[in-house]
């Protein structure tokens, strides 16, 4: 996989994640926390190229390994964590970055709340992943891929609002999703995991959407 | 990206006909839809010409085009 991807082991890889941060308006010295954070090169390549002040959560044992073993001017700061219980203060990031995550987690609505708790007001989520339309369930044989795991798109919108954010702005990216894909197969792997079949072929969306403005979320 | 590596035969007996070179695993840009992809491919040090052989063509080609095409 990571030959076929790189160190940023999503549909898009680092470029869109750029793109996303540009798009979000997202100011120099701004703190943002990367959900699903890896090998960390996003998290060290943002900060290199826009001064972000990163810190990043994964539930791969000892990200903290990988980060203190890449090259970076600045330490990362790395928690071992799950995206349904951040061990973050409330509303202590500008925005938070998840690619290609929520949609592997079991309790969505819970995940999204907490990116909320962790957020300012007026905080930025910037959320790229797989989303398919309405169908008749997945076959089998994508049972257990991540085309099986896409948000239903129109549930996932109601589950925003219900976590207090607001979509200002999306994208798709499916072309993206079909190139990784694509240098899987090159790579000699299986490229079904990412595309499903038929109507339940997943679309690959970047979402950028700002917290309501309300009274913090305390954590529960 | 790095230059991906798809084929597992070795090719270095094939000349080109034009060079009388033995080919080489050089890297190579393949587009199509405009997506672009590095891979190792055989080719004439001299003149550039690329070898794609047929059953990556009508095996892994061939599954990358019907993907990016989205059928």
């Amino acid at each position: 996989m990571r030959i076929a991807a790189g160190d940023s082991l999503h549909p898009g890889g680092y470029s869109l994640s750029a793109h996303a941060v540009r798009l979000a308006e997202i100011k120099r010295g701004a703190r943002i926390l990367d959900i699903g954070c890896g090998r960390c090169e996003t998290m060290r390549r943002l900060h290199a190229d826009f001064g972000f002040l990163m810190t990043g959560c994964d539930l791969a044992p000892r990200p903290a390994e990988a980060a203190s073993a890449l090259d970076c001017a600045a330490p990362l700061h790395v928690a071992a964590a799950d995206a349904m219980r951040l061990p973050f203060a409330d509303a202590v990031f500008d925005a938070v970055l998840s690619e290609c995550v929520l949609s592997l987690v079991p309790d969505k609505d819970k995940a999204l709340r907490e990116c909320r708790r962790v957020l300012k007001n007026g905080g930025t989520l910037i959320l790229s992943d797989l989303f398919r339309q309405p169908c008749a369930p997945p076959s089998a044989s994508v049972a257990e891929s991540c085309a099986a795991h896409a948000h239903n798109e129109a549930e996932f919108q109601t589950a925003l609002s219900r976590a207090g954010f607001r979509v200002i702005h999306k994208e798709d990216h499916t072309k993206a999703l079909r190139e990784l894909a694509a240098r899987l197969v090159f790579a000699g792997e299986s490229a079904s995991a990412l595309t499903g079949a038929g109507c339940a072929r997943p679309r690959y969306q970047l979402l950028i959407a700002t917290t309501a403005l309300q009274e913090t979320i305390s954590h529960e | 990206m790095s230059t991906m590596k798809v084929l597992n035969q070795d090719f270095s007996q094939w000349k080109c006909t034009l060079c009388g070179v033995n080919l080489k695993p050089m890297p190579v840009e393949l587009e199509y839809l405009d997506s672009h992809f590095n891979v190792e491919l055989p080719a004439c040090p001299e003149c550039g010409q690329v070898l794609i052989p047929e059953d990556l063509a009508l095996g892994k080609m061939a599954e990358v085009e019907s993907l990016l095409e989205d059928k």
